[in-house]
């Protein structure tokens, strides 16, 4: 149970005792290593070693060499070691060896895709929003450059401190490196709220939990009741981010190009045409916009008459345009036209009025309605002319061409303003008075999008100081709208020396300064915890974003302290702790459970073995990929969606994290939700997980690929193959057998499959088949009766995976036909799709069996459901699925996506035409048993744990 | 996570220490990386449970409650006139509407439903009113996130993850959690149906009641690639690669449950389809659900919970389906038409097959509608072609319970005379959800989860059980 908790209000004096006496507010910089019977040349098994004494314990024993490997190259890559990797780890001699390998894989890129990973995790990191207004993009386009960051600052070892800093403040710091600018992604990545108010809530929870390992969220409402965290607190921290500005996507700097050449320049082509799709779209609004004056011309001329004579003016809307008119009016630029020159004279002189008003009469240049109504003028003073204009706009409202030749000068100035002043135009598009929106908002929209593409360059996220730092006050309750007293911004009262308060601007970077400093008792050792937990499965403290008092007790605190000043004296490197960490005799033990210990420390809090991890979703994703040799290593850059037909051969972390909606099997094998920072991964088993490996599009496409690798040309051989793909070794015998027994039977299976397909056409007789003929070509994807295509006798005839077309006259109908070897009920259900409308006359849709027909359908331009009850076959049956042209072919392209389910004896299998669709005649399933194989070690608890 | 079990240690101390022994909660020791196991595996509450499943059909956009379930005679006098007592509405409300449905008094309880829902005054001595619920904003995401998640704006955990995460599944088969809505998501999407923190197997299975396919309904329940029977093999080869592993890896708990799991998925293949194959049910029952998407998603929910399957959620139709802002008198009926025979026919059959005992049906959307007329927009006129509606209201609204341990034919709580606002025995939504979870077994105050420092539950801080509703 908890030991301290706080009543209704924290006291200063609260605050003080926890300062002293907490350890989480104190780390004591002189920890010794414990002298332990058996000595250690790394620390950190001097540490463990006590403690398992205390216990009467004693450590497990050291892992084989060949688990070693492949725990160095998971933990520190999240990849397998290929067989050759192994083998030549396990033979290597050097008593070095194991060090150098940390090396070099340290040294690996694909270390920081692996650790990069772990931040995000806590960073709560997604490309998507989570939550977005219609018509916004739901996706933050330029988020990856957050992520690449993260990868990129694991890679450089970037000091620990330093990385803190930059996320919170990279805008306000001496940069040396421009892309790090994209640091403060971490501020704005968070969960999108319906109410924005939401969000600089976040930011402090994040940031609190993830540096500090502090929950100061649980004092937005009431003070900390087990923290010594006033409400006072949140709020001088809620200050910081409340003060802090947003540039908008088109406002984010760039920071680098696209390193992808090629992509680079399909980018560039990309957005050009986007740009001039904007632009064109701004000229057409800013003549849209500009026209109006013309339209509503009287009123715009009282409207600014008003302005002088203080005569209530006819019209009112329109304020900026109104405004505009009357600057080009007073602009020398007037004393050009024909109308307004006395307009203009009149305003800046109003003594000279009269003598004006005779130049215009006299003049040839005066606008014609302009003169006949200065020849009825009595008065020759400003109001009077001014007034007069009124009418003569009138006048000229009537005569739309001349208007619109005496109005070009403005419109031009104008609409070029519109053009360029982004601001303006926005305005007028937003005030929805043009309708101009909608078009405006997708247009935008578009552009976003464009940065998704994979040649874009990268945007930082930014945030700027605002022009005023907000002055936070509480909200009592945490509703925002009951102020409680004001607070300063400051830093955590428990972890000041003085007052805390915070000078410079919104104090952002005092806050990033204090975080990162040495003097930190937390930041340090969260850390390092969180190193610990990303080894070992588990933290020394078990909550790594709660060190408060609700958190787990550390199980080895002077390790962790130990650890916390021996990483701040080396630089703040993660590399160098990691590197301490997996060189531990404790990192290197056997995972063997051992009963006896087991029964005294069941969870392994004491570390007494090495705790099998079952791989994240992103490290069983890539070890798939990378046993097909598929895998593509990408340097960074726009996010791709990782599942569906369009899948890159990628690894994880360069795969799309949409908040609202993940993907399935990064929900169901535990991916975060990434609505708030996560601390540690759920671990689950479902059968979610093992219907996505036996069942889905992703674990047949690579399991096909690594059968299609293997090697050899017995069966033996090519077992041995794709063992040592999936598994990085060879079969022992009695696995070997296994597996030849399962390639044996499932051959036999395959052999005895009870159907197969052919693709042709024929001649349909009294609605029977005769003369099938085979297609004999297979071209593009399609089978077609012979190299030329149209055919001199079959015409347009030919069939795809989904559908076809028939060719020409009753000759020529196109025929899928299934042969079956076993006996049955088949059941079909589908719909044939006639997507044309307005040529031909369709077709007829025929299902027979044994030639003879069962049902038919007629269709043209529209889906007709084609589904089939059940029919009874036996072995040596054939069923034709025909269609066949009407009175003419034209138009006749058709999708017929058949499913058919088969029941032998109880046992159901059911396929779509295209599934079983092939380049080969008579064919039945493709998937080969080596694909079966394969995909069975991918499924297995060898290939899912890291041992 | 060793806080979970931190929790259960405590817990389990504490339930000694009152001498119970009905069992612990939650998922506790089975999240840590160290130590993951079946999470659906069937666990007890803290009480012994009137019902084992919950069936809510969720009214999405707001049932008006004078025109279904909470008759407001009074309103007929003040037909077309002000109000002398009215709240403030999302948008502009005129005078008082009063229903244009006729309600009529039911069974022997004489409970007055309208002829909204022609086919539950059968079932009136079956079901319980609740006429005093409220909630905290007029606006449907945060009503909705309130209603299933117990919070109007924080992503929190929904209800259903909730109870799968406390009780599990009795069906280790099928998900524990599905959520059917034909067509698309209702607003908020799949946030109505997150786990939030919870381990994301507890978020709900959605399922687009509008297809008829079973692959389209569950991912990867179907294999497309080879015959059931050497999938058989696969799976066989699977588990004997896998035992000789575990041989060496004696005691390794997890690696067992996993190699199982793989026997539950190929076993869900059959079942799954089995579950949503609806022309496995006679004509008959068919008949009795009726034919629309509702009804067959009504009769789907049958399907499911008889097999076990914890909580089912079905969405009316996508975005706000009941939002009727105008012409609510001829869309409620429209709408009231697509479900109504379902509804009543889930009675009868969950009654029938013994079912209705174990099954709590939950019948509620996020708020109710107001007594008053909604103002024309955008300056158009109260004329002759005005079709009036009701706005938004979460001052007080109807739901109602039946099956699973509550008491039929009652009326609990009351609104005003006018049926703006909650008067009498007030049910607040954490109220709401404290009583289901009571329903359930579960102690809703014992339902935690340490998250960011604390212990969460679905009422948060709230919630007291209504007792009165319960039998």
């Amino acid at each position: 149970m908890i030991a301290c908790t706080y009543g209704n209000e924290i006291l200063p004096d609260d605050i003080q005792k926890a300062q002293k006496n907490d350890w989480a507010y104190n780390l004591s910089k002189t920890i010794e290593v414990p002298q332990t019977e058996e000595w250690y040349a790394n620390p950190i098994d001097s540490f463990i070693q006590e403690k398992l004494t205390e216990q009467g314990l004693l450590p497990s024993s050291r892992a084989s060499k060949k688990t070693l490997v492949k725990r160095l190259y998971q933990t520190l890559t999240g990849l397998a070691p290929t067989y050759e990797e192994v083998q030549s780890f396990v033979f290597d001699n050097d008593t070095q060896a194991y060090e150098k390998l940390v090396d070099k894989l340290i040294a690996s890129p694909r270390y920081g895709e692996k650790w990069g990973r772990h931040w995000l995790d806590v960073a709560r990191y997604a490309d998507g929003k989570g939550f977005s207004q219609p018509g916004q993009s739901a996706l933050f386009p330029h988020a990856w450059s957050y992520r690449d960051y993260v990868i990129r600052a694991f890679n450089e070892d970037k000091p620990f401190n330093e990385f803190v800093k930059e996320q919170l403040a990279a805008d306000l710091l001496d940069l040396k490196d421009k892309r790090d600018l994209a640091a403060l992604g971490f501020i704005r990545l968070g969960q999108h709220y319906r109410d924005m108010k939401e969000r600089q809530h976040e930011m402090v929870d994040v940031t609190t939990q993830a540096f500090l390992g502090l929950t100061v969220s649980c004092a937005r409402c009431h003070d900390h009741k087990f923290d010594p965290i006033p409400t006072a607190d949140y709020y001088s921290i809620f200050g910081i981010f409340k003060s802090i500005s947003e540039p908008r996507a088109h406002d984010m700097p760039i920071i680098y190009e696209s390193p992808d050449l090629e992509q680079r320049a399909l980018f560039k082509v990309e957005m050009a045409k986007q740009e001039k799709k904007m632009r064109d779209f701004k000229t057409v609004a800013g003549k849209k916009l500009t026209g109006l004056a013309r339209k509503y011309f009287s009123g715009y001329m009282s409207r600014i008459s008003s302005k002088y004579t203080r005569k209530k003016p006819t019209y009112t809307a329109m304020r900026t345009t109104v405004n505009e008119f009357q600057k080009y009016l007073s602009s020398p630029k007037a004393l050009e036209s024909p109308l307004f020159k006395l307009w203009n004279q009149v305003i800046h002189n109003p003594k000279k009025a009269a003598e004006f008003v005779k130049q215009a009469k006299a003049s040839k240049e005066t606008t014609e309605e302009l003169k006949t109504a200065l020849g009825k003028l009595k008065k020759f003073n400003r109001n009077s002319v001014l007034d007069l204009y009124v009418g003569v706009a009138k006048e000229l409202e009537k005569k739309p061409k001349k208007l619109q030749a005496l109005m070009k000068p403005f419109e031009e100035v104008f609409t070029h303003h519109l053009v360029h002043n982004v601001k303006d135009l926005l305005h007028f598009v937003n005030s929805g008075t043009a309708g101009l929106k909608p078009k405006y908002l997708k247009l935008d929209l578009e552009l976003q999008k464009t940065f998704s593409h994979p040649g874009a360059p990268a945007k930082a996220m930014i945030v700027k100081e605002s022009s005023r730092p907000y002055n936070p006050y509480v909200f009592v309750r945490g509703q925002k709208d009951v102020r409680g007293p004001k607070v300063p911004r400051r830093y955590l009262q428990v972890l000041s020396k003085g007052d805390g308060v915070f000078k410079k601007g919104s104090g952002r970077l005092e806050l990033a300064e204090r975080l990162a400093s040495k003097d930190n008792p937390l930041t340090a050792r969260v850390i390092v915890n969180r190193v610990w937990s990303w080894n070992f499965g588990k933290g020394i403290v078990r909550t790594p974003n709660n060190f408060g008092a609700l958190g787990g007790n550390p199980s080895h605190p002077e390790l962790l302290d130990y650890m916390a000043n021996w990483f701040m004296q080396n630089g703040w490197s993660i590399k160098k702790l990691q590197k301490m960490i997996v060189t531990s005799e404790t990192f290197k033990q056997s995972s063997q459970l051992r009963p006896a210990a087991a029964k005294v420390d069941g969870e392994n809090l004491l570390f007494w073995r090495k705790d099998p991890m079952r791989k994240s979703w992103e490290q069983l994703r890539d070890s798939i990929v990378q046993a097909s040799g598929a895998l593509k290593h990408k340097n960074g850059g726009a996010p791709i969606k990782l599942l569906g037909s369009n899948e890159a051969s990628i690894r994880s972390i360069y795969g799309l994290i949409n908040r609202r909606n993940l993907e399935g099997p990064m929900k169901y094998f535990d991916f975060p939700s990434t609505a708030v920072t996560c601390e540690v991964r759920t671990n689950t088993i479902s059968p979610q997980q093992g219907l996505f490996l036996m069942n889905s599009e992703f674990s047949a496409r690579y399991a096909q690929k690594i059968a299609e690798s293997a090697e050899g040309d017995t069966d033996e051989d090519r077992t041995v193959s794709i063992y040592k793909k999936v598994l990085g070794r060879t079969p022992q015998e009695d696995e070997k057998t296994a597996a030849l027994k399962f390639i044996g039977e499932a051959r036999e299976l395959y052999k005895n499959t009870y159907s197969r397909w052919e693709y042709g056409y024929g001649y349909l007789k009294g609605d029977k088949v005769s003369n099938f003929k085979p297609f004999q070509t297979f071209k593009n994807g399609r089978w077609q009766a012979s190299e030329k295509y149209p055919d001199p006798v079959a015409g347009y005839a030919f069939l795809s995976a989904k559908g076809g077309h028939p060719g020409k006259g009753k000759n020529n109908a196109v025929i899928r036909r299934c042969n079956f070897y076993m006996d049955g009920t088949v059941r079909f259900t589908g719909k044939m799709i006639h997507p044309n409308k307005r040529t031909g006359d369709g077709v007829r849709v025929l299902i027979l069996h044994n030639g003879k027909k069962v049902r038919e359908w007629e269709c043209k331009g529209k889906s007709v459901t084609t589904t089939l009850g059940e029919i009874t076959v036996k072995k040596g049956d054939k069923i034709d699925l025909v269609v066949e042209p009407q009175k003419t072919m034209s138009g006749d392209t058709f999708e017929w996506p058949m499913e058919m389910s088969m029941n032998m004896n109880g046992s159901i299998d059911t396929w779509s035409v295209f599934d079983i669709f092939s380049n080969e005649q008579k064919s039945g399933i493709t998937y080969s048993v080596w694909s079966c194989l394969a995909q069975t070690l991918t499924m297995s608890n060898e290939f899912i744990y890291v041992d | 996570m060793l806080t979970n079990t931190d929790k259960l240690i405590t817990r389990r101390q504490w339930l000694q220490a009152v001498g119970s022994g009905i069992g612990t909660i939650g998922m506790a020791s089975v999240m840590g990386q160290e130590k993951a196991s079946n999470p659906f595996k069937a666990k007890p509450g803290q009480f012994l449970p009137k019902a084992k499943s919950l069936i809510h059909i969720c009214i999405n956009g707001g049932l008006s409650q004078v025109d279904s379930f909470d008759p407001k005679p009074l309103l007929e006098k003040w037909d077309g006139k002000a109000l002398p007592r009215t709240f403030k509405t999302e948008f502009k409300t005129g005078g008082a509407y009063a229903s244009r449905f006729k309600f009529k008094k039911y069974g022997q309880s004489g409970m007055p439903i309208s002829n909204m829902f022609p086919h539950l005054g059968q079932h009136a001595d079956d079901i319980c009113v609740i006429r005093s619920m409220h909630t905290d904003v007029p606006n449907h995401e945060p009503g909705l996130m309130m209603l299933n998640t117990g919070d109007n704006i924080l992503p929190r955990p929904s209800m259903g993850s909730w109870i799968n995460y406390g009780l599990g599944s009795s069906n280790q088969n099928l998900p524990g959690y599905i959520v059917l809505s034909p067509g698309g998501y209702p607003v908020s999407g799949a946030a109505n149906w997150r786990s939030s923190f919870l381990p994301g197997i507890f978020q709900g299975t959605y399922i687009d009641t509008k297809n008829t396919r079973i692959d389209k309904l569950i991912e990867n329940i179907r294999n497309r690639k080879v015959t059931s029977t050497i999938q058989r093999k696969q799976i066989d080869l699977l588990s004997e690669l896998n035992a000789k592993h575990l041989a060496k890896k004696a005691g390794e708990a997890e690696f067992d449950s996993r190699m199982k799991s793989y026997e539950l998925a190929y076993n869900m293949q059959l079942e799954a389809t089995d579950a949503f194959d609806l022309s496995k049910e006679p004509q008959h029952i068919l008949d009795m659900y009726g034919k629309t998407p509702q009804c067959r998603q009504l009769l789907m929910a049958r399907r499911l919970v008889e097999r076990g399957v914890r909580c089912v959620q079905l969405f009316h139709a996508p975005g706000n389906a009941w939002d009727h802002h105008f012409d609510i008198d001829r869309l409620h009926a429209k709408n009231a038409a697509e479900c109504s025979q379902g509804v009543g026919a889930l009675i009868t059959d969950l009654k029938q097959r013994g079912l209705l005992d174990d099954t709590l049906i939950l019948f509620s959307g996020e708020f109710g509608r107001t007594p008053v007329v909604e103002m024309p927009r955008g300056g158009a006129k109260i004329d002759k072609n005005f079709k009036p509606g009701r706005d938004h209201n979460h001052h007080g609204f109807s739901c109602w319970l039946a099956g699973g341990g509550v008491k039929g034919g009652h009326i609990h709580g009351s609104t005003d005379e006018f049926g703006f606002e909650a008067v009498e025995d007030k049910v607040h939504v954490h109220d709401l959800h404290a009583t289901i979870l009571k329903l359930l077994g579960i102690d809703h105050e014992e339902l935690t989860y340490r998250f960011s420092g604390r212990d969460f539950r679905l009422t948060d801080v709230e919630g007291y059980v209504v007792n009165d509703i319960i039998a």
